[in-house]
C-alpha cells in the first residue's frame, strides 16, 4: 500500500487494524437496549412493593363475625362455619369470649386452624365468659377455620358476637421504620 | 489496490457501510420506540394502580358542590327542567348525597329528580330531606338534577335547591378485600 492510500485510510478509519463494519457491529447497542427491560422489571417490583399491604395485629377490630353462640357437646367439637381466606399476609389477632359448663375437667378451647391444620388454641377454664386472644401469622391464600372443643364431659361455649379479628392494615413501606440493635 | 483499501475499511464489502449503518439505525430505532412505549405504559399503569382510592358513604363532607337553583312562579311552569351543574365521578364506590329542597307554599305541585347517568335515582317533593345513598358508582358516572314545578296559584311562589353535598370517606383501594369470609 502506498503512502497516499494509508493516509486516506487513516482519515476514514483511525484504527485500520479494525475495519469499520467490525466497529459498528461491536457497539453492542442491542444488548444495551435490551438491558432497559430490566427497568420495566424494576418498575413492576416497585409497583408491588408500594401497593402491598399487610395485616399488623393490634387491638383495632378489623372484622367482626357477629357470630351466634356456639356450644360444643362433650367430647364432640363444634365446627364453626366461618372460613376466612386471606388476600394479604401479616399478623392478626383472633379474639373470642369462652366459658365452660364446669371447670372441673379443664379448659374449653377455640381451636384455630390454618389450611386445615390446628396452629393454636384459645383456652378458658371459667364458668363465666372471658375473653381470650392470640396473635398468629398468615400468608396470602391461607384459609382460617375454627372449632370449639370441650374438656371431657364438660360443655364449652363461644359467646355470641365475640369472635373477631383484630389488626390494622399497613403498607409494606410503613414497616421496618425502626429496629432494635445490640448496644455497643 | 482499491479492493485492498475497501477491505481495510469494510470487512463485509458485499454490504456497504451506509447500508449497514442504516439497517442498524432502523432496528435500534424500532427497539427504542418499543421500549419507550412499553415503559410509558408501565409507568401509567403503575401510577393509576398506586393512586387508586374509592369512595365510601360517611358523615364527612367530601365535596360541597355549588349546585343550586331557585324557581319562582314568575319563571312559569317547568317540567323536568335540567338544573345547571352536575357531579362527575373520577373513581368508583358509593356516596351519600345530601341537599336542601324547600318551597314557599304547599300550593305548588313540584318534583325534584336525581339521575345517575340516565337512570332516575330519586323523585321527591319539596321538604324531603333524607340523604340519598348512591351505590355502585363507576368512574365516569354523572349525577344530574331536574325540577318540575306547576301552580295556578298567585305569583311569588318559589322552590329552592341548595346545599348539595357529597358525603364520603376515601379508602385506599389496595386495602380492600383483604379477607373473604364465608359461612356468615
Amino acid at each position: 500500500m502506498n503512502e497516499g492510500n494509508a493516509e486516506l485510510i487513516a482519515i476514514v478509519n483511525g484504527n485500520p487494524a479494525k475495519t469499520l463494519d467490525k466497529v459498528i457491529d461491536e457497539r453492542g447497542l442491542d444488548a444495551k437496549i435490551g438491558g432497559l427491560d430490566t427497568l420495566r422489571t424494576l418498575l413492576n417490583q416497585k409497583k408491588t412493593y408500594l401497593s402491598t399491604v399487610q395485616f399488623w395485629a393490634n387491638d383495632e377490630i378489623y372484622y367482626e363475625f357477629n357470630n351466634s353462640q356456639y356450644v360444643s357437646s362433650p367430647s364432640v367439637d363444634a365446627n364453626i362455619l366461618y372460613k376466612v381466606k386471606f388476600n394479604a399476609s401479616g399478623t392478626i389477632k383472633v379474639s373470642a369470649a369462652l366459658r365452660v359448663s364446669t371447670n372441673e375437667y379443664g379448659s374449653g378451647s377455640l381451636d384455630i386452624m390454618i389450611n386445615g391444620a390446628r396452629v393454636v388454641s384459645l383456652y378458658k377454664n371459667s364458668r363465666s365468659f372471658e375473653i381470650a386472644a392470640t396473635t398468629i401469622s398468615v400468608e396470602i391464600g391461607d384459609v382460617m377455620t375454627f372449632d370449639i372443643s370441650s374438656p371431657g364431659p364438660a360443655v364449652a361455649y363461644l359467646q355470641e358476637n365475640s369472635l373477631m379479628l383484630l389488626a390494622k392494615v399497613v403498607k409494606l413501606s410503613e414497616t421496618g421504620l425502626l429496629e432494635v440493635v445490640a448496644s455497643d | 489496490m482499491i479492493d485492498e483499501l475497501i477491505a481495510f475499511v469494510n470487512g463485509n464489502p458485499v454490504k456497504t457501510l451506509d447500508v449497514q449503518i442504516a439497517e442498524q439505525t432502523a432496528a435500534l430505532g424500532a427497539s427504542i420506540d418499543g421500549m419507550e412505549s412499553g415503559l410509558q405504559a408501565s409507568i401509567g399503569d403503575m401510577s393509576e394502580y398506586l393512586s387508586e382510592y374509592v369512595l365510601e358513604p360517611s358523615d364527612e363532607v367530601y365535596l360541597e358542590t355549588d349546585i343550586s337553583y331557585e324557581w319562582v312562579k314568575a319563571d312559569g311552569n317547568v317540567s323536568e327542567l335540567t338544573i345547571p351543574g352536575k357531579i362527575v365521578f373520577n373513581t368508583s364506590g358509593s356516596v351519600k348525597l345530601t341537599f336542601n329542597y324547600t318551597r314557599s307554599s304547599t300550593d305548588l305541585t313540584n318534583r325534584l329528580y336525581v339521575y345517575k347517568n340516565s337512570t332516575q335515582l330519586l323523585s321527591v317533593y319539596a321538604s324531603y330531606s333524607e340523604p340519598l345513598i348512591i351505590t355502585d358508582i363507576k368512574k365516569g358516572d354523572i349525577i344530574t338534577f331536574k325540577l318540575s314545578a306547576t301552580t295556578n296559584s298567585y305569583s311569588g311562589l318559589w322552590l329552592k335547591l341548595s346545599d348539595v353535598n357529597v358525603l364520603a370517606s376515601t379508602i385506599y383501594a389496595r386495602t380492600l378485600n383483604l379477607i373473604e369470609v364465608t359461612g356468615v
